[in-house]
């Protein structure tokens, strides 16, 4: 039995993009032999999970009813110790397997069968420490939702307008893709009648946030302008902010509650009488959250009460976000003395023309296909490898946590 | 987009004589109805949908089945309004002018997919001598509430109004909340809401109703907006007030 200590997890967090197969550990306890590319803390974790969902089994044997969050979280653990004892019968497969090739006098054809097929329970092996990696990582609030996504020009002018409106289309043509039902609820077009002032876009599909969000940050586009006689490459941006969709409906649990004093609600009306005296519509409405100071302000309505459950709607999706937000920095500080690479404010890709480049700075993927990603059809393998770049930070994160504990 | 395009220099120019938004296009959202509208009938209020918004998440949560009566129904939308509650039983909706019964009617088809209960209009005249005894749980109006010395510019009615908006359903005072405190003291009634312009309204009525439990609400905008008044099983309407009388 070998054992090869293989300590890239307790490293550098640097060394976490070196590729899952030469990241895996080899590990061994009593007769089984581990190949699993997990860290044996998150392994570890795992097989913890297993005495858990036995309590709650016990529990459920004594006829006791779960209430709606535990259930939520057996579900979760029933999956998760699947995952991982559906590891375990790999790992028995591969032991099995290596024994043939290390039996004396051994048919080389049978050998050669044999290194074929442990090639492919590996793959398999893989694929489920994966999966079994995410669901170990705390879930991330509000990923089952739909999301709206804003969109704003930065800084280059009307060529920022122009790139916003490519970028809408192509949001609008991944969805179209994905058959996710999607609606624009909000657009402002440049007065020249080309490029894009604000546009919200609407995807009712449930889930939409969960992987929407990495496309949340500064875009950088560099190109030659239609405008520019000069043939000069011009650098502008535009600004993609990704919301969860919480409705105004009290029967869900995930909806936050206002104390009395927390929300400062204006409408803007002329002062006076009001009442019979009065028969202008202005309905706008102003909703402030005072403890965060977030403002939302709708006007799109003649209805004032209209307008005010749009407005809260977005409030609360601002809420969720700016949560969300606090929650994975704090996960992130738990991790020393790392510079975090998912912050917001950085530009997160550039899609640059001349070369017909995209490069995206969280995961460092590069491809030349910019037409593929712009008309949607290759956005998920970019946004599959920032997902994956996301599970690997945070995993690292997890992994500290659970030695800082120990 | 809720006007064809080729009305729209017509609507500017209308709207620059100050004919009301509602009557150019024909209709003003209410709560989730949207309620038609048409000259010679008042347009629901702003202030209106917001108490009537209120009042129905009180209502729903009574446990007993209500009836209520609307007088001075108008374009009909506190009563639809009211009419979309599941708990809400019968609805009786009284207006003196008959051409307001029919838009309200019509308000009550174009609406009858949100309504989960039957809406009644019928002809009703408030200050008449005397009236039959109403058998309902909860009673509502918005009756006409501008005095007469006040029913011009300087005493804050807008041109828009003065100018277009039926005058007999603005110009009133003491005398309508007199009429509905005499229903309340005949009929079975176990709640009211009433609409108000001036504090004196709210004060002349719970001097007619000693025995009722009666406060003032105050609108968004912070004016005195109702009279709300109750027994004993209704203290829920408490919830409403800013100020017990």
């Amino acid at each position: 039995m070998k054992r090869i200590a293989f300590s890239v997890w307790g490293g550098a967090v640097h060394r976490f993009r070196l590729s899952h197969l030469s990241a895996r550990a080899f590990y061994s306890t009593n007769k089984f032999e581990f190949v699993v590319p997990l860290h044996p803390l998150l392994l570890q974790k795992a097989k913890s999970l297993r005495d858990e969902l036995r309590e709650f089994e016990n529990k459920m044997l004594n006829g006791e009813v779960l209430n709606p969050n535990d259930s939520k979280h057996f579900n979760s653990l029933t999956h998760s110790v699947d995952l991982y004892d559906q590891i375990e019968k790999l790992v028995k497969e591969i032991s099995e397997l290596q024994e043939i090739l290390t039996e004396k006098d051994q048919d080389p054809s049978l050998i050669s069968e044999a290194e074929l097929e442990i090639k492919g329970v590996e793959a398999e092996l893989e694929k489920t420490a994966e999966n079994l990696k995410v669901k170990l990582l705390p879930p991330i609030p509000y990923s089952d939702r739909p999301c709206l996504i804003e969109l704003r020009p930065g800084a280059g002018g009307h060529e920022a307008n122009i790139f916003t409106e490519d970028l809408l289309e192509m949001y609008i043509k991944y969805c179209q893709l994905r058959g996710w039902a999607s609606n624009i609820e909000s657009k402002t077009e440049h007065s020249s009648g080309r490029g894009l002032v604000e546009a919200t876009l609407l995807i009712k599909q449930p889930g939409s946030y969960g992987r929407m969000r990495h496309e949340a940050g500064v875009h950088r586009v560099q190109r030659i302008p239609e405008t520019e006689n000069k043939g000069r490459v011009h650098t502008s941006a535009a600004a993609v902010v990704v919301l969860p969709q919480i409705e105004n409906n009290n029967a869900d649990p995930e909806v936050r509650k206002f104390k009395p004093g927390e929300l400062k609600i204006d409408v803007m009306r002329a002062s006076g009488s009001g009442g019979q005296h009065v028969n202008t519509t202005e309905s706008a409405v102003r909703i402030t959250h005072v403890p965060t100071g977030i403002t939302v302000s709708i006007q799109d309505e003649r209805s004032q009460l209209r307008n005010r459950e749009k407005a809260m709607i977005i409030l609360r999706s601002r809420l969720a976000e700016l949560e969300l937000n606090e929650k994975l920095a704090k996960e992130r500080e738990q991790r020393t003395g790392q510079v975090s690479s998912v912050d917001r404010s950085d530009k997160i890709r550039t899609y640059n023309f001349p070369q017909n480049r995209l490069t995206d700075h969280r995961c460092g993927l590069t491809l030349y296909d910019l037409e593929g990603c712009l008309n949607g059809e290759r956005l998920d393998d970019v946004i599959d490898k920032v997902a994956a770049k996301e599970v690997e930070d945070r995993a690292a994160d997890l992994i500290s946590t659970i030695k800082s504990q120990s | 987009m809720e006007l064809p395009v080729d009305r729209w220099a017509g609507a500017v120019e209308e709207r620059a004589k100050h004919v009301p938004l509602q009557y150019i296009l024909g209709s003003q959202p209410f709560g989730e109805l949207n309620i038609k509208c048409r000259p010679g009938v008042l347009i629901p209020r702003n202030e209106t949908e917001e108490w009537c918004e209120r009042l129905k998440e009180v209502v729903e949560k009574i446990p007993d089945k209500v009836s209520v009566v609307d007088y001075c129904t108008g374009t009909g939308c506190v009563a639809l309004s009211m009419a979309t509650l599941s708990n809400v039983e019968k609805i009786t909706a009284f207006d003196i002018d008959e051409s307001a019964l029919r838009l309200a009617r019509e308000n009550l088809k174009l609406n009858k997919d949100l309504l989960q209960t039957p809406v009644s209009f019928e002809k009703g005249n408030l200050l008449q001598e005397k009236h039959p005894k109403l058998a309902a749980t909860l009673l509502l109006s918005n009756p006409p509430y501008i005095p007469e010395k006040d029913f011009n510019l300087q005493g804050g009615v807008e041109q828009s109004v003065l100018l277009y908006e039926p005058r007999s359903a603005l110009v009133g005072d003491l005398e309508f909340y007199t009429a509905l405190a005499e229903l309340l003291r005949t009929g079975s009634f176990k709640a009211f809401v009433f609409e108000i312009g001036y504090r004196e309204q709210a004060l002349h009525t719970k001097k007619l109703l000693p025995a009722w439990t009666c406060g003032i609400r105050t609108d968004s905008h912070g004016n005195v907006r109702n009279v709300v008044g109750w027994q004993q099983e209704w203290n829920a309407l408490r919830s409403m007030c800013d100020e017990l009388l």
